[in-house]
C-alpha cells in the first residue's frame, strides 16, 4: 500500500486512498462533523463491483480468486494483482481518475472516472497506461505509484517504484519518473527517467532499500526541489573474515550435513504428498494430513539437528540479512 | 535536515496539483540515509513500509505517515528542529486504530 492523503470526495477535506494487498482500492474519509477519518470502505466500480486487476481476495469464500472481468479491451497482458492505487486525473477532466499498480506482472493501470468526485462512477474495465507509446512495465513488478509534480510545470507527472527480485539473488528494485509531456488535456506520459537505479543487491551493509521501494516526494530540507523518502528491504551479506584452509574444510562438511538433512525432510513431505495421489479433493487432503503427521517427528528432528550445524556455519560464513527500513535521497538539483 | 514551511506547503500543493513553479528536478541525489522516528529507524521491521508525507497536526510542518502491507498506518510527527518524533498507529475517528488490511 502507498497512502495518499487527497480530497477524493470534494468536500473540502483530505481523505486517504490507497491500494491494498487484497487486490483493490480503499478510502478513508474524513468525517467533518466529528473531525476524523472513519474506517476504509472499498472504491466501488459505476456497477457496484470491486475494482480489480485479475487476482483478488474473495471475502466471502476466504480465499483468493481471478478474474477476468476487469481486462482492458483485447486481454490483459499478463496476470495482474492490483497492491497499489492512487487518486489521478489522468484525462484532466476535473475528477480523479485511479492508477493501479500491478505487483505480480509489473503494468500500470487506469480506471477512468465516469462520473464526478462527488458522485463518481469509476468504468467497469481497466486500460494499460501508456508511457512513450507504450504500455508502462517494470521488469522487477510494480511496488508503487506515485502521483506528483516532479517538474514543477503544474502538471501531474507518475512515479512507478519496482518490486525487484524480493527474496536471494536477482536484480532488486529502483524508481522511475515518466513527466507528463502535455501541455493541455489529457496526461502523456514520457519515457521513464530513473531516479533511483534498480539494485544489484552487492552490498555487505544496509546501505540503500534493494526490493520493495516505496518512494515518497517531498522537499525535506527546503531548498526547492523534491527529495526522496523511500521504504524498503535493505538486503545484504556482512563481508566475512579470511577463513584457514581447515576452517574452508569444515564449511564444506557443515553445507553438505545440512544439505542431506533437507534432502531427508524433502523426501519425507514428497512421501506424504504421494499418499494422497489419485484421490479426491477431500479424501487425498486427508491422506496427505494422515501421512504428514505421521513423518511430522521425522522431520522435525531433522530442523532440530541442522539447527546448531547452521549456526556453526553463519559464524563462519555469514547469513544474508533482510530487514525493512525508510531511507531520505537528498536531491541535488539546488543543494542547500 | 531542516524543513520549513513553505517546504511543507510545496510538498501538500504538490500532492494536490496546486504546485507554486519548483525549479526543474533533478535526477542526482546524495547517498541515502537512514530516517530516524524518536530513538528507532523509521518504518524498521514493518512488512514493506511505504511512507507519505502528510501534515496530521496541522502545525505548518509535514509529517511521516507509514503504511505497510498489512494495511496499518503509523504517524511520525516532525519536531520543530526538523526531527521526527517516534511513530503512533494512527487511529480513526472513534479512537480505534485505522485498518486498511481488512482481508
Amino acid at each position: 500500500m502507498s497512502p495518499q492523503f487527497v480530497d477524493f470526495d470534494a468536500d473540502g477535506h483530505t481523505d486517504i486512498v490507497c491500494g491494498i494487498f487484497d487486490g483493490s482500492p480503499h478510502v478513508s474519509y474524513w468525517d467533518a462533523e466529528k473531525g476524523g477519518w472513519k474506517q476504509p470502505v472499498t472504491i466501488l466500480d459505476r456497477e457496484g463491483q470491486r475494482i480489480v486487476l485479475n487476482a483478488f481476495w474473495d471475502f466471502d469464500a476466504s480465499r483468493w480468486e481471478k478474474t477476468d472481468r476487469c481486462d482492458p479491451d483485447g486481454g490483459a497482458p499478463a496476470e495482474g494483482h492490483l497492491t497499489s492505487a492512487i487518486a489521478f486525473d489522468y484525462d484532466h477532466d476535473g475528477d480523479w481518475d485511479l492508477v493501479l499498480g500491478d505487483h505480480r506482472s509489473g503494468y500500470v493501470y487506469l480506471r477512468r472516472n465516469e462520473g464526478s468526485n462527488a458522485a463518481p462512477a469509476f468504468a467497469t474495465r481497466n486500460e494499460l497506461v501508456l508511457a512513450d507509446g507504450q504500455p508502462i512495465h517494470d521488469p522487477g513488478t510494480v511496488a508503487t505509484v506515485r502521483a506528483v509534480d516532479w517538474n514543477g510545470d503544474h502538471r501531474l507527472d507518475l512515479i512507478v517504484s519496482g518490486m525487484g527480485e524480493a527474496y536471494g539473488e536477482g536484480t532488486g528494485g529502483g524508481v522511475v519518473v515518466h513527466l507528463d509531456t502535455a501541455r493541455a488535456g489529457p496526461v502523456k506520459l514520457g519515457a521513464a527517467q530513473t531516479l533511483i537505479a534498480r539494485s544489484d543487491k552487492s552490498a555487505h551493509e544496509p546501505v540503500r532499500p534493494d526490493v520493495g521501494l516505496h518512494p515518497e516526494a517531498v522537499d525535506v530540507d527546503g531548498d526547492g526541489d523534491l527529495d526522496l523518502i523511500v521504504g524498503g528491504y535493505a538486503m545484504w551479506t556482512p563481508a566475512g573474515r579470511e577463513l584457514s584452509p581447515s576452517e574452508l574444510l569444515r564449511v564444506d562438511e557443515l553445507r553438505a550435513s545440512i544439505d542431506a538433512k533437507m534432502a531427508a525432510r524433502a523426501a519425507l513431505i514428497e512421501e506424504a504428498r504421494k499418499a494422497s495421489e489419485g484421490l479426491e479433493e477431500e479424501a487425498g487432503t486427508k491422506a496427505y494430513t494422515e501421512a504428514y503427521e505421521a513423518r511430522r517427528p521425522k522431520m522435525d528432528a531433522l530442523l532440530d539437528a541442522a539447527k546448531p550445524l547452521r549456526q556453526e556455519l553463519a559464524e563462519l560464513v555469514p547469513n544474508a540479512q533482510r530487514v525493512s527500513f525508510t531511507w531520505l535521497y537528498e536531491n541535488l538539483a539546488n543543494g542547500r | 535536515m531542516t524543513t520549513s514551511s513553505l517546504a511543507a506547503g510545496l510538498a501538500w500543493a504538490a500532492a494536490l496539483s496546486l504546485a507554486p513553479a519548483l525549479t526543474a528536478q533533478g535526477t542526482k541525489f546524495a547517498a541515502p540515509v537512514l530516517l530516524k522516528a524518536g530513538d528507532k529507524v523509521l518504518g524498521k521491521g514493518r512488512l514493506y513500509p511505504s511512507p507519505a508525507a502528510w501534515d496530521i497536526d496541522r502545525d505548518g510542518r509535514f509529517d511521516l505517515v507509514v503504511g505497510d502491507l498489512r494495511g496499518h498506518l503509523t504517524y511520525a510527527l516532525q519536531n520543530a528542529d526538523g526531527t521526527f518524533a517516534a511513530e503512533q498507529k494512527l487511529k480513526d475517528v472513534a479512537g480505534k486504530v485505522l485498518d486498511f488490511g481488512n482481508w
